[in-house]
């Protein structure tokens, strides 16, 4: 994947798979790292299956043996200094946290989240996602049911209303990250 | 900057627009989404049919699937025509996705090029 914002989307997904209503995406950007993660109010996973998560040969799909995405989101972290944490209960939904030194010379950009986040209300029609983003002095927050509030029954997946999203995250990313990462400017 | 004054307003215009839409029938286009989309560039594939679709006034609606099993096809977008007969699109790209509104979605003519019958 080239950039976080995939690997965002792909855990999201897995999220979608499980049976979430309720997502959150967090981005932090503390004191030289940078924390990404999702949480989830799926069924979660306990035992052999948190176990075999962070293993590519072990998968829930019908379709293949190989599950990449959670070990290449863990391959990512480690080359840039950091590492994959997953907690998890049956029946009480799943974090994913990755952890990036901000600096390292190997650390994926963070790419277009807002197109992420897009990606995922197509994806989840009735899932509601929030979108947390925190640079150790300031809070941003969004969240599609605030949207909703001014949407009424027109829905999000609308074209007009996805475009508006995303440049909405992708101005707050600007104003939060912008001069944390390189990569993002104000 | 983003306001909600702006959201607003495209409630309203969605709202009045809603009745002039053609969404051809129930036709609806499947993105394939899974780590093996994702890694082989499904989204800028998405986002060149939502563009597209806008730009032609299509109410077609577009979902989002998980691996569909040809993973080296990726990315893979299905497009289920009015019939409930099913095109099955491979190695996408937001180019040939342009091609595939125009000549398929708006026009009927499917693009027997870019479909997994040529690929076999």
């Amino acid at each position: 994947m080239k950039d976080l914002s995939l690997h965002l989307l792909d855990i999201a997904l897995n999220s979608i798979e499980a049976c979430a209503t309720r997502i959150e995406l967090l981005i932090l950007a503390e004191g030289g790292k940078l924390t990404v993660g999702v949480t989830d109010n799926g069924r979660g996973m306990e035992g052999e299956s948190l176990m075999k998560a962070q293993d590519p040969f072990f998968t829930t799909r019908k379709t293949r043996k190989v599950g990449l995405g959670i070990p290449m989101f863990s391959q990512a972290a480690l080359s840039a200094g950091g590492s994959l944490r997953i907690h998890s209960r049956e029946g009480g939904g799943t974090e994913t946290k990755a952890d990036f030194e901000i600096g390292h010379v190997d650390r994926k950009p963070l790419g277009n989240v807002g197109e992420a986040v897009i990606t995922l209300v197509l994806a989840g029609r009735e899932t509601e996602i929030t979108l947390r983003l925190d640079n150790g002095n300031q809070q941003w927050l969004f969240t599609t049911e605030e949207v909703r509030q001014y949407t009424g029954d027109i829905p999000l997946t609308e074209a007009g209303i996805l475009d508006w999203m995303e440049e909405y995250i992708n101005e707050g990313i600007n104003t939060i990250l912008g001069g944390v990462l390189d990569e993002v400017h104000r | 900057m983003k306001s909600i004054a702006e959201l607003e307003a495209i409630r309203k215009k969605t709202q009045d627009e809603m009745s002039m839409r053609d969404n051809n029938g129930g036709m609806r286009i499947i993105i394939g989404m899974a780590t093996c989309g994702i890694a082989a560039g499904a989204r800028p594939v998405m986002r060149a049919f939502l563009e597209e679709l806008k730009k032609r006034n299509s109410n077609i609606p577009v979902n989002i699937t998980g691996c569909i099993g040809v993973c080296r096809l990726e990315p893979m977008v299905e497009v289920i025509n009015a019939d409930g007969t099913k095109v099955t699109y491979v190695k996408m790209t937001p180019e040939k996705a342009v091609k595939v509104v125009n000549d398929h979605i708006i026009n009927n003519m499917v693009c027997k090029e870019f479909t997994i019958g040529s690929e076999e």
